[in-house]
């Protein structure tokens, strides 16, 4: 599998915020994409899952070395980093409901409760409803989604600083374990959760996708040269 | 000083950021504007100097409007016939109406001590200012210009209403005393009751309210009386200048300004942006879901989107079905209760005048799209707070086949509803008719019959329709399609047209028929080939 970025543009009024974005996330794996606050990353997420459209570039997706091809409906996953759920369902009836609409892409046989079960939420939060649930249980659900419908890609905006340590810990081990079938691009600030999970490091810079050598991940030089990069940035736009 | 140069720093750089923020909305200038314009201190400095001449200016033009508009008032309520607003007879009921209107409804409508402000928010809460020396340098700041601005304009008046300059001098300096007075009031309320009662809307009417009255009292019971004397009497000066002095002291001596400011200042109100979005949020207020109707009880006979959307007009009953339900109630008891009536008192000219039921479709016109009108609104405002919102962020409910399918699950919901008004109107003149012995034409009567329903179906087209067609509704919760509420007017006026409608031929009913008929294939194909564009959040 193959995602491939090219010369991806946005701007916000005067403001350019992508500004030729290009990288091909070259197979299957979990990607970590780095940037300082206002980066954009948010921005390249959402363009990348047609939340709006960019100003111009491409996104394609080759899925099992066929020809590249635009990315279609149901192809982009994306977690929010506020998650938005129907608040008068309850986990077990929206689980549920997702379940019987998408036909359990994975035929996995699981129940609404052994995926509830999946990510932790417990038999009695699971006939609540959703709206008395804490932000890290809408995340968790929000999460099913895309273990159920199973995406080729699903990006994830900051998706575990709203976690325990406990559920982030569950999470990650639900990440690592999906890394096999899917491209997952998530992004964060922590560069220990980057390092700690990530097969590969981008690095969004002056609206520019930069690739950080894999071999550096994990060496003492690694934070060093993450800080080194965006510190130039912040002090260009300085 | 230095704190006085750092609020009007601060000020200069709010009031310079706003300024450059609007301009830069403006079409054709916005392209030429950078963000790096925000960067230029110094020229923004320039721009709130500026501003604040044009601010100073428009206030002294609002004085003399205001003091203009009560010397026409006084004279216009003269005993003897409207007189010259500029005579000396009219200093005396211009005396009063000031007295009310300046020295009661503008001191104590707007105390500048209790007064949220973005400035009082940024130099207090979020820089650490203290609470009583901002108060003291923007109070004395805020005093000193009402009364320099005040002062002239009212020398000028009793100049003209041949007093003398000394007269407008003396009662400006009284206002200025008033003032400081009514701030120190307003103090020692929010001290004993921790409550700022300035913002109060009950208050406000009453001040307002108490003013008016006042004024037109004095002016009606005493209209020879010279309230200037009393005002120019250095026993009055005195005791207002004690009184404005005591004033200054306690507003000197309050120890609480900073609880004051917290009470008072929060960001919401102060925050533009955040109070139009508390505004916006409010108007879903009777949509949002009580603990009560959340109850967790299934919908477990049916699957995928009808199990959703069942589950979703479930747990609305409350707001759906209860105003259905007190209509219906409603219909009934007048069914049953007139079907008494005219059993017992049956004659010929009852008996006539149901013969003529058909005549009153125009009023059901009018009652079909208030009741059908009010549930359908209130239900798609209900459907975006509670459902859609979260749930058009998912890329497989904005799938289009989804989204008519959906459509159609809602449409026969609201359908059913406004067919069950509709139905039960139906009942009810068919009852009464029966009741009555009328016996309207029974072509006509069944035409007028099928009306009443298709009157129920159109609603439910139109409302959903509209919805899904315009969607007028962002993610900050404010409505932004001017069309959606053109469309929705000018069905108000066509259906409150209809009960203008005097005699009524029988065509009206046909016509009914017609475009009920026609607008609900037209909105119907239209939401089929529209809506999986349309319906988004924006």
């Amino acid at each position: 599998m193959e995602l491939i970025i090219q010369e991806l543009v946005k701007n916000f009024g005067t403001k350019q915020v992508l500004k030729g974005a290009s990288y091909t996330f070259p197979r299957e794996g979990i990607y970590g994409l780095l940037g300082r606050n206002g980066a954009g990353k948010t921005t390249l997420f959402n363009c990348l899952s047609a939340e709006y459209p960019p100003d111009s570039g491409k996104v394609e997706l080759a899925l099992n070395g066929a020809s590249p091809r635009p990315l279609g409906q149901g192809d982009i996953g994306y977690v929010l980093s506020t998650p938005v759920v129907p608040e008068f369902l309850t986990g077990y009836e929206f689980v549920k409901f997702f379940l019987e609409i998408t036909g359990d892409p994975g035929q996995t046989g699981r129940t609404p409760d052994d995926w509830l079960a999946l990510v932790g939420i417990d038999p009695d939060d699971r006939h609540r409803l959703m709206r008395g649930y804490s932000h890290g249980m809408k995340n968790k659900v929000q999460m099913l989604c895309f273990l159920i419908g199973r995406p080729p890609v699903i990006l994830l905006d900051e998706p575990l600083t709203s976690f325990d340590v406990v559920a982030a810990l569950e999470m990650k081990n639900l990440l690592r374990e999906m890394r096999d079938e899917h491209i997952l691009i998530f992004s964060t600030h922590i560069l220990q959760l980057a390092t700690d999970l990530c097969d590969e490091i981008v690095v969004l810079n002056h609206g520019l996708l930069e690739a950080v050598d894999p071999a550096l991940i994990h060496t003492p030089e690694f934070e060093q040269r993450i800080v080194d990069i965006l510190k130039d940035e912040g002090e260009e736009h300085g | 000083m230095g704190n006085a140069w750092t609020i009007f720093r601060i000020n200069g750089a709010i009031r310079g950021n706003k300024l450059i923020y609007w301009i830069g909305r403006l079409p054709l200038i916005r392209r030429l504007l950078t963000d790096h314009l925000y960067s230029a201190e110094e020229g923004k400095f320039a721009l709130f100097v500026f501003q604040s001449l044009w601010w100073a200016l428009k206030a002294v033009v609002g004085k003399v409007l205001y003091l203009a508009a009560l010397l026409l008032f006084s004279a216009s309520l003269a005993l003897d016939g409207p007189q010259d607003a500029l005579a000396p007879a009219n200093l005396g009921p211009f005396c009063w109406i000031f007295l009310w209107f300046s020295f009661l409804i503008g001191t104590m409508l707007q105390p500048h001590a209790v007064a949220p402000s973005q400035l009082k928010y940024v130099c207090v809460r979020m820089m650490g200012m203290s609470a009583k020396r901002y108060q003291m340098i923007t109070g004395l700041g805020h005093h000193l210009a009402e009364l320099a601005g005040f002062t002239p304009l009212l020398m000028i008046v009793t100049t003209l209403l041949g007093a003398g300059a000394w007269a407008g001098l003396v009662i400006g300096l009284e206002l200025a005393f008033v003032r400081l007075a009514a701030e120190a009031i307003h103090l020692a309320l929010y001290s004993r009751t921790g409550v700022s009662i300035g913002s109060k809307v009950w208050y406000i009417i009453l001040l307002v309210v108490l003013g008016i009255v006042g004024a037109s009292v004095c002016l009606l019971v005493w209209p020879q009386a010279r309230p200037q004397d009393a005002l120019l009497h250095p026993a009055v000066v005195a005791v207002l200048a004690v009184l404005g002095a005591l004033g200054a002291v306690y507003m000197v001596r309050f120890p609480s300004y900073y609880r004051l400011v917290l009470d008072t200042c929060k960001a919401e109100s102060v925050s533009p942006e955040l109070a139009k979005k508390k505004a916006s949020g409010s108007q879903f207020s009777d949509v949002q879901l009580k603990d009560s109707d959340l109850t967790a009880e299934g919908e477990s006979r049916l699957t995928g989107w009808p199990y959703l959307q069942a589950l979703f007009f479930r747990r609305h009953r409350r707001m759906l079905y209860k105003p259905v339900k007190i209509v219906l109630a409603i219909l009934a008891g007048v069914t049953v209760v007139g079907a008494v009536a005219l059993l017992l008192f049956r004659g010929r000219e009852t008996a006539e005048m149901f013969d003529l039921v058909p005549l009153s479709l125009p009023y059901c016109v009018f009652f079909l799209y208030f009741m059908d009108n009010t549930v359908g609104t209130r239900i798609c405002k209900a459907m975006f707070y509670n459902c859609d919102l979260a749930m058009l962020k998912y890329p497989w409910y904005r799938q289009g086949d989804v989204i008519l399918k959906n459509f159609l699950l809602r449409f026969q919901r609201l359908c059913g509803v406004n067919l069950a008004v509709s139905g039960a109107v139906c009942v009810m003149f068919t009852v009464l008719t029966l009741c009555a012995g009328g016996r309207p034409p029974l072509d006509e009567y069944l035409i007028f019959l099928a009306a009443i329903l298709c009157l129920g179906v159109f609603f439910s087209v139109h409302c959903l329709g509209m919805y899904y067609l315009f969607q007028p509704y962002t993610s900050d919760l404010q409505v932004k399609n001017p069309f959606f509420s053109a469309i929705n007017f000018s069905v108000y006026a066509v259906c409150y047209a209809c009960i203008q409608i005097r005699s009524t031929p029988s065509w009206f009913t046909l016509l009914v028929l017609a475009v009920t008929v026609v607008y609900s294939a037209v909105i119907l194909a239209l939401v089929y080939l529209r809506a999986p564009r349309t319906f988004r959040v924006k």
